[in-house]
């Protein structure tokens, strides 16, 4: 238990100034007629909540004997801290927490105003992800939008009760400070990494060796999905009959449909991901050539991988073997004060409402 | 085509399970292990769709860099690998390829000839249909024949197929399930009084278990040379159904109720419905296919040169990636010259998955209390095990794919009753209780489907994320006992400190 706590802390560099609670946030997603409901769900999970996950890890980390041994590898947890496991829902955008009950009585006062900040949190992300959805007016009250999002999610008659990993496109490694403020509208996986706590990249390795197979097959399946959704994709639902409880068919008769159903992969830009990773050159190019497997993915193109080297502030991309200086062409992000109105006024579709999701992403803001 | 002798081995099933036997017929030219390899490691390998786990969907090319990979696997299989021509040019005109990073493009990569590229980008009409090679051979059933095989043998190969691996939709279970596909199949046939074949020989072939790859490819192709050829053809004509059957091959424990599958099995029995459609339909002294074509055999996987169009849509996927590359890495380097310190003091932490639908809820979080700090981390927080549901009778997964645990956590004293609808009873689907549920149950479930269009609500029917572990269940994470927990876990077990 020990070994795991540890590498989890010291992968994404938390391994000082805890905060008197520190939550883990699993995922799931809840949906009503949908064959497909677990390519929603959580992918380091093989497909299913990581609820289970959030709190066996957060049992682990509150333990009193585990806490002993980590200090005496030097990694001091306050005694005050306390772990939470706990679920979002991902398409209804719900969350429950775990254990509540073994937390002492400072800590419950804690915890309850902190509910208050994350259903504000959840009621704006409802928002947000209301602009693609034809039946929901973004513009309505915040109430009202997210107790929408939660009918979508339990109706028999919706196809779209999510738009699942629909947009992918970037894995940022790194400090949260590169992209805190950013507005990438949904389209990154974020995983916190401390180059300075990992001078030679030894965590680093640890933590790239899922990000081809992982983060890569989520974007592949999804580029080819889109770009030829009859050969490589599943088709629309609507026709889709669930054979054997195995996959779908559009007939009894009909040969399996394997791949994503367009009502996934509709919003989706088919390019490639792009994994920028906040650290030296040499040292990523060392980890990714740790095994061929992983290799494979960057020097094949297959991913993409650009090194932001905290040294000089400076972009390298990964291309023909070798990390290279590249310059951006210097397109100035627009600065966004009010949240809301950006997703208000954003572009909505053009097309019929009840056959579509808006496809228009929104380009990169800075927020104030 | 391998141009070296080659041994073929008969599958026998011992025991109910299948056995390669010592060879026994040596045929020049074809190698059946290595084709069955080979149509595996092509195939879609989706396993069954109660795990979803995305993958790199051309997988079997991964091995060569992107660009000769996809127009390599779309001259192959007739798949569309990029977006349109004018879907590309419709995002210029949009300005979702930016015009000032597609000249970049263009200039790093044809230098002076940039011009005359931006200009065939733009406006040069193609012709961009790409015939694909998979089928040629098969579609001489067709012309030379006059018979639509496809037809003629998938409705009843799938209908079979399903039903054997059948997970529990069907009323009326697989009536052999102890035994191998093929094995099961001929003890149906023998005990029988339907078949699954309108003819003898098909019937015979089965029984006789005279039924080994290159003798069935001898009577369906005739010549061995095209043997990897036809069968490629024939697999790919339903690459769903077959690259299933070679996952659960490979991964038999991703069936709850397991099956003992094979791709051979799955392509003998084609093979007898093939040989049985062409004795119904075209008599029995038709010739083996290739008797009649004069077209050499192809070879699939033959380079595929290069050309110009291909050129061209290097060029627009390039700048349609970097139109947005460009934009992220000019956004962090914005960034980073306005960041604030970090909270000295933190109201609390939370560690997200690193999944992109996360990104927007923890930007949420940091607006409504600046003094939090959001983390991310695979999902599975670096705990790798099995999870068994109270009640349940099978173990979860919960850790990516390619790991395979060694702990089993458990889930006890859920003290909660799990749900259950009326409406969704299997009885509906029999006859004289569906008839008179259809006339009582059938009106309430019309009425509730109506309002359900207008106020949907959770119901049992529905996969709710918060009933995958109970709310207040006790997780069984720390051996406390650890002689007890060895012989009561058997293979998995649970952490020491």
């Amino acid at each position: 238990m020990t070994n795991r706590v540890e590498a989890f802390l010291r992968s994404i560099g938390l391994v000082k100034d805890f905060a008197p609670l520190v939550y883990l946030v699993a995922h799931g997603s809840s949906s009503a007629n949908n064959p497909h409901h677990s390519a929603h769900d959580c992918g380091a999970c093989s497909g299913r909540p990581g609820s289970v996950n959030a709190r066996v890890m957060a049992h682990m980390a509150n333990h009193a004997k585990v806490r002993e041994l980590l200090n005496a590898r030097g990694l001091s947890i306050p005694e005050w801290t306390r772990f939470v496991g706990s679920l979002h829902d991902t398409a209804s955008d719900q969350i429950a927490f775990y254990d509540e009950h073994t937390l002492i009585a400072q800590h419950r006062e804690r915890h309850k105003a902190n509910i208050t900040i994350w259903e504000k949190a959840l009621d704006a992300n409802a928002k947000e992800r209301s602009r693609r959805f034809a039946s929901i007016k973004t513009k309505d009250s915040l109430k009202n939008v997210r107790q929408e999002i939660l009918r979508r999610s339990v109706s028999m008659f919706e196809p779209r009760p999510e738009l699942g990993h629909g947009t992918n496109t970037l894995c940022i490694i790194g400090k949260r400070d590169m992209t805190k403020g950013v507005f990438l509208d949904r389209r990154a996986f974020l995983n916190s990494y401390d180059h300075r706590t990992d001078p030679d990249g030894t965590l680093l390795t640890g933590v790239m060796r899922p990000i081809g197979i992982v983060c890569g097959g989520i974007n592949l399946e999804y580029y080819f999905s889109r770009v030829d959704n009859y050969k490589l994709g599943a088709g629309t639902k609507l026709p889709h009959n669930v054979m054997g409880l195995i996959g779908v068919a559009n007939s009894c008769d009909g040969d399996l449909r394997p791949g994503l159903p367009v009502q996934m992969i509709e919003v989706h830009d088919p390019v490639r991901l792009l994994v920028v990773v906040e650290h030296r050159p040499e040292v990523v190019l060392k980890v990714i050539q740790t095994t061929p497997e992983m290799y494979e993915w960057y020097v094949n193109e297959w991913v993409h991988i650009v090194a932001a080297n905290p040294d000089d502030g400076r972009f390298y991309y990964f291309k023909n073997g070798e990390f290279k200086p590249y310059q951006p062409l210097g397109q100035t992000a627009d600065v966004v004060s009010d949240f809301y109105q950006l997703v208000e006024q954003a572009k909505e579709m053009e097309t019929n409402g009840i056959v579509d999701a808006t496809q228009e992403n929104l380009p990169v803001y800075l927020l104030s | 085509m391998r141009d070296v002798a080659t041994k073929a081995h008969e599958k026998i099933v011992v025991n109910g399970k299948s056995v390669v036997t010592a060879p026994t017929h040596v045929h020049i030219g074809f190698d059946e292990a290595h084709v069955l390899h080979e149509l595996k490691h092509y195939l879609p390998s989706q396993t069954p769709i109660k795990d979803f786990i995305h993958h790199n969907t051309l997988h079997g090319f991964q091995h060569l860099k992107f660009y000769d990979a996809i127009f390599k696997a779309g001259k192959i299989f007739g798949y569309q690998i990029t977006l349109q021509l004018t879907e590309f040019r419709e995002l210029h005109k949009i300005g979702r390829i930016k015009t000032a990073v597609l000249d970049k493009v263009l200039r790093d990569k044809k230098g002076a000839d940039a011009p005359a590229w931006k200009e065939k980008l733009l406006t040069k009409d193609y012709d961009t249909a790409v015939p694909a090679r998979i089928g040629a051979l098969r579609a001489n059933w067709r012309s030379q024949y006059k018979i639509d095989l496809d037809a003629a043998v998938h409705p009843l190969l799938f209908r079979v197929l399903c039903s054997y691996l059948d997970q529990g939709i069907s009323l009326w279970r697989f009536p052999v399930k102890t035994k191998s596909f093929l094995g099961a199949l001929r003890e149906m046939e023998r005990n029988s009084f339907s078949s699954f074949f309108k003819t003898k020989r098909a019937k015979q072939l089965l029984l006789s278990g005279n039924c080994q790859l290159p003798d069935l490819l001898k009577i369906v192709v005739g010549k061995p040379e095209y043997y990897e050829q036809y069968l490629f053809d024939q697999q790919f004509s339903h690459q769903g159904w077959s690259g299933i059957a070679a996952a659960i091959e490979d991964m038999p424990q991703t069936l709850l109720d397991r099956r003992d599958i094979s791709l051979h099995d799955l392509i003998v029995f084609e093979l007898l419905l093939e040989i049985d459609a062409l004795d119904f339909h075209v008599g029995k002294n038709w010739e083996p296919l290739c008797n009649r074509v004069t077209a050499p055999p192809l070879d699939l996987f033959a380079d595929v040169p290069s050309s110009e169009l291909q050129e061209v849509f290097i060029l627009w996927q390039d700048a349609f990636e970097w139109s947005y590359y460009d934009e992220v890495l000019s956004g962090i380097a914005a960034n980073k010259k306005r960041q604030q310190p970090a909270p000295t003091v933190k109201s609390f932490q939370a560690v997200f998955c690193i999944d992109e639908r996360e990104c927007s809820l923890r930007r949420h979080v940091e607006a409504m209390d600046p003094q939090a700090e959001t983390l991310g981390s695979p999902g599975f927080f670096t705990v790798e095990f099995f999870f068994q549901p109270e009640n349940g009778q099978f173990y979860e997964k919960l850790c990516p794919a390619p790991v395979t645990p060694k702990y089993l956590i458990k889930e006890t004293q859920s003290n909660e009753v799990r749900p259950h609808e009326l409406l969704y009873t299997e009885k509906t689907n029999t006859l004289l209780p569906g008839f008179l549920s259809t006339l009582t149950l059938g009106f309430v479930s019309a009425v509730q489907l109506f309002l359900n269009q207008f106020r949907p609500k959770m119901s049992p029917a529905i996969s709710n994320a918060f009933t995958h572990m109970h709310h207040h269940s006790v997780l069984s994470i720390e051996n406390k006992n650890w002689t007890t927990a060895r012989t009561t876990c058997k293979s998995a077990s649970r952490w020491r400190k």
